[in-house]
């Protein structure tokens, strides 16, 4: 066997190991089994409905993910970068806008995290048969509900920053108008 | 005199199983180069599919199945106007860049996205009702 093809088997083998460890990271997470043999007959007979629904949420949210995503990148990269860069170049003391800006960019990818982690969860939840595995089910959607409080939670605290970065903005304002007033009052 | 031989014998059927061998790769290379090319195509499909679904970028693409209903409802165009990041700061570059971040903002704000418990078992009919009592 030559080197190449030892390479070729080497990296057949990391591909492998990568999408079998992706496939089954959210198996691992399953917690024991909770429903009441009334719930488990009730999941049983309205599991083509409660589907359905998953399937509605699933792309409701995807949706949201990436209508909201892209204004939320927008407001990083279109506003907040440059109006931080243009007062800096203007000698502004930026160090409030910056950490608001930091606080709001961390923010945002722990936005990105959460929801990758909650829609593979759900992905998760609908694969299963609830059918048959009715309990499986009910433990992997309330994993799902879970992440998605998290992705609520970053929305919040994204809404904050973007209310904190703008009275920072505000006090720039304020000091403007404090050395035109004193530049008129001269 | 003697002459030996045995070397120069040795060495002609040695360069004879080259030439067979070079033969073989030769007379074989075009399906070579198909088997190959198929080959590293398998491995590239295989490192870009894994990097689509580790990369997050699988959870955006909504023209997968199961996404049509709302793939037409996504805002192709980002209709954000810059800001620039070069000039003077004066009082009236800062209004016109809050007027900018408002309007963002508001946009932003515009939807209470992920809010509520659309995974609540009593929304998604896991609990059990009472039965209504009867006086």
């Amino acid at each position: 066997m030559n080197k190449f093809s030892r390479l070729v088997l080497v990296a057949m083998a990391v591909s492998l190991t990568l999408i079998l460890t992706v496939s089954q990271a959210g198996a691992l997470d399953r917690l024991t089994p909770e429903l009441t043999p009334e719930q488990h007959s009730k999941v049983v007979s309205n599991c083509y409905s409660i589907k359905t629904s998953l399937n509605q949420l699933r792309a409701s949210d995807a949706l949201l993910r990436v209508n909201r995503g892209q204004i939320y990148e927008s407001i990083s990269g279109k506003l907040m970068e440059r109006f931080n860069y243009r007062a800096s170049s203007n000698d502004f003391d930026t160090s409030g806008l910056l950490a608001m800006s930091n606080s709001y960019d961390t923010r945002l990818g722990y936005f990105r995290t959460h929801y990758d982690a909650y829609a593979r969860q759900l992905d998760e939840a609908i694969k299963i048969d609830c059918t048959t595995k009715p309990d499986e089910f009910h433990q992997s959607v309330m994993l799902a509900r879970d992440k998605r409080g998290l992705v609520r939670d970053d929305i919040k605290m994204l809404h904050a920053h973007i209310d904190d970065y703008r009275g920072e903005v505000v006090q720039i304002k304020q000091l403007l108008n404090k050395l035109e007033e004193g530049s008129d009052g001269r | 005199m003697a002459v030996d031989f045995s070397h120069s014998t040795a060495l002609a059927v040695t360069m004879d199983q080259v030439r067979r061998q070079g033969s073989f790769w030769v007379k074989h290379r075009f399906f070579l180069l198909i088997s190959g090319a198929i080959f590293i195509s398998l491995i590239l499909v295989i490192v870009s599919m894994v990097i689509y679904s580790t990369s997050g970028s699988v959870q955006l693409d909504l023209s997968r199945p199961g996404y049509q209903s709302v793939s037409n409802q996504v805002v192709r165009r980002d209709s954000i106007e810059s800001f620039s990041s070069s000039g003077t700061m004066n009082l009236e570059v800062v209004d016109s860049f809050i007027e900018l971040y408002d309007e963002q903002a508001a946009k932003a704000k515009a939807v209470d996205a992920f809010s509520g418990d659309p995974l609540h078992p009593e929304v998604l009919e896991f609990t059990v009702s009472e039965p209504a009592v009867t006086q």
